[in-house]
């Protein structure tokens, strides 16, 4: 049993519940502007229609949290399986979430809903004539001066720079580590796609004052588009230097070091931080423009109505008639426009995410149920582990062999490859030995270690110990032959 | 100025943003030597394509409301008629508007004085025009 394994899936599902716990003061917090995604006047607020709702949404909210909170605990279950419990723990794990984020949406859906037919009901709606299009022109000759400038975005484009250059001095024997820089990159074209179109996104008219509508639009693209900076940034930053981290214990690892622990920790350390920074940079871009926005209003005299609930009582935003991408969530943070291209692409991404991460559990399996098998032959052995891994040795090329009690796998240390409770597969370092292959199956009885011509070890171990012995014995005749 | 158009309307889109901008100049909405927005941020805001745009800004420059120049964009530009085409056109459009009015009975001094009202909506500075 993994528990170490079992305990940080438990913490990736822990702290996803914990996020969707934070949205309920989001959504229904007293001193929000919006219930439930509606705009609802404080006076309004005190209806009994009104509470009624806001009560039943938190009893199911509280509901849903309590079942998927139970639901954890059947998790810790699986590692009690005879078998193995990687893929299956992944595999469970990815359900969760998606059970989580889908009950969720069902119950802000319901409730959302049940709020709009409220207001439309007691009339206290604006009606919204959808079709129509509205342009202050004075605020849209200037929409030029509202973001940042989009040279700030050259600080992540040096990073991302400065990371490959690093990657090509120190670490390019790791051709592992580009995959996390290639992602920091992907990033990156995401964050340019995201300022771009909130840049030059459509300017909303707030009232007939285009000083007002100016001052608002201005609030709300320079912090979001700041934001979005921000986030660049940051996510750039910490990424490389999580890569330095790995990198650092994956070199430490390969040259025998003891005591590593410190650069996985820092690790860790930088993806959380960085995980922290990104929703503090969200919370304060959403509290900077909420601030503004009152204050310019009130400066002005000025009540503005931003009355698009028609689009949000799904909990989302739908509006086919609005062009922007992304607008201010009514929760926290932005919200993606799920009527343009870029919604449906978001829909497709999670969807092809969670059959990834599905994908990604089934390819495990053979982690959990597989085996390592290995053919004696004439003049050479064949080892296969758990479908993946395989490996021929020539008796030939046998410079030295011995046979190990399990002590070798014990000590041996992972370079890259996979090491399960039960397996040790790819590359490894055998402890008062050297770098090499292994494919072990720790259920064994006995361990092969072969010193090939090369210099490099291949190490190996299945639990038919018959098989073992002869295979120890043809390596042994054929290096006593040579000596 | 507020510009405002509906997109489920049967009169092209072109044609309502030809249309708001001369109301608006004609309201004082829009004052001579005004910029208005560059065709590409027009489209934009208005989420129409800036063909649509481009034809509209057009249509306003054949027509002698606003002036494109190549460095300010769009300004507001409007122009006396000097050679009484306007005052033709003006003839036929409300030969078919006051044609109208009598069938659907309405009086001429009705008529009139909607004319009037309208007309007292308008505060385009005489002096301005070019």
């Amino acid at each position: 049993m993994d528990w170490i394994l079992a305990f940080s899936y438990a913490g990736t599902m822990w702290f996803t519940q914990l996020c969707l716990l934070l949205d309920i003061f989001f959504i229904v917090g007293k001193k929000r502007d919006y219930l439930l995604f509606m705009t609802i006047r404080e006076e309004q607020r005190e209806d009994e229609d009104v509470k009624q709702v806001v009560r039943e949404f938190k009893k199911s909210f509280w509901m849903m949290m309590g079942g998927m909170f139970a639901a954890t605990g059947v998790f810790f279950l699986i590692p009690l399986l005879p078998a193995g419990d990687l893929a299956l723990q992944t595999i469970y794990m990815t359900l969760w979430c998606t059970a989580l984020i889908w009950w969720d949406y069902k119950v802000i859906k319901k409730y959302a809903n049940r709020m709009y037919d409220l207001k439309i009901e007691k009339g206290w709606g604006t009606a919204v004539k959808k079709s129509v299009a509205e342009v202050d022109t004075v605020v849209s000759r200037m929409k030029k001066s509202m973001p940042v400038s989009e040279i700030w975005l050259a600080i992540p484009v040096w990073i991302c720079i400065g990371s490959f250059v690093w990657w090509f001095y120190c670490a390019a024997e790791y051709k592992v580590l580009l995959i996390s820089l290639v992602f920091n990159v992907i990033a990156f074209v995401f964050f340019c796609y995201m300022y771009h179109r909130m840049a030059h996104g459509k300017l909303k008219v707030y009232s007939k004052n285009s000083e007002l509508n100016y001052a608002l639009n201005r609030v709300s693209k320079r912090a979001w588009t700041g934001c979005v900076v921000w986030e660049a940034t940051l996510l750039c930053g910490f990424h490389f230097i999580a890569t330095v981290f790995i990198h650092s214990y994956m070199s430490g690892v390969a040259a025998g070091k003891e005591h590593m622990g410190g650069f996985w920790a820092g690790f860790i350390a930088s993806a959380v931080l960085s995980v922290v920074l990104v929703i503090a940079v969200f919370f304060g871009a959403a509290s900077k423009v909420k601030q503004a926005k009152k204050e310019l209003a009130a400066a002005a005299n000025l009540s503005y109505a931003e009355d698009e609930d028609a689009y949000w009582k799904n909990g989302y935003y739908y509006n086919p008639g609005d062009t922007n991408t992304f607008v201010e969530n009514r929760s926290l943070g932005i919200a993606t426009n799920m009527a343009t291209n870029w919604g449906a692409i978001t829909k497709w991404v999670l969807i092809i995410t969670f059959l990834a991460c599905i994908g990604v559990g089934a390819a495990m399996l053979p982690f959990d149920f597989g085996k390592v098998t290995m053919s004696v032959g004439k003049d050479s052995l064949e080892v296969k582990g758990c479908v993946y891994y395989k490996e021929t040795l020539d008796y030939e090329e046998a410079e030295e062999v011995y046979l190990l009690t399990d002590q070798v796998a014990r000590e041996s240390s992972r370079i890259m490859g996979t090491g399960t409770e039960r397996f040790s597969l790819g590359d490894y370092r055998f402890k008062g030995y050297g770098k090499g292959k292994a494919i072990m199956d720790k259920e064994a009885e006995y361990y092969i270690l072969v010193k090939r011509e090369d210099g490099s070890w291949f190490g190996f171990s299945t639990t038919d110990s018959a098989l073992m012995l002869e295979a120890y014995e043809r390596l042994k005749m054929y290096t006593q032959k040579q000596e | 100025m507020i510009i405002k158009l509906d997109m489920a309307s049967e009169v092209p889109i072109y044609v309502q943003l030809r249309n708001a901008v001369v109301i608006g100049i004609g309201k004082g909405e829009l004052v001579p030597g005004e910029g208005l927005p560059t065709v590409r941020q027009m489209a934009e805001d208005l989420g129409v394509n800036t063909m649509t745009v481009n034809k509209a800004y057009g249509i306003l420059k054949n027509e002698g409301f606003i002036e494109i120049d190549r460095r300010h964009g769009a300004r507001v530009n409007p122009q006396k008629d000097k050679f009484g085409v306007f005052r033709e056109k003006a003839e036929d459009e409300l030969l078919l508007l006051i044609s109208e009015a009598t069938v659907r009975g309405v009086e001429k001094s009705e008529f009139m004085a909607l004319c009037e009202k309208v007309y007292a909506g308008m505060c385009m500075p005489d002096a301005k025009l070019v």
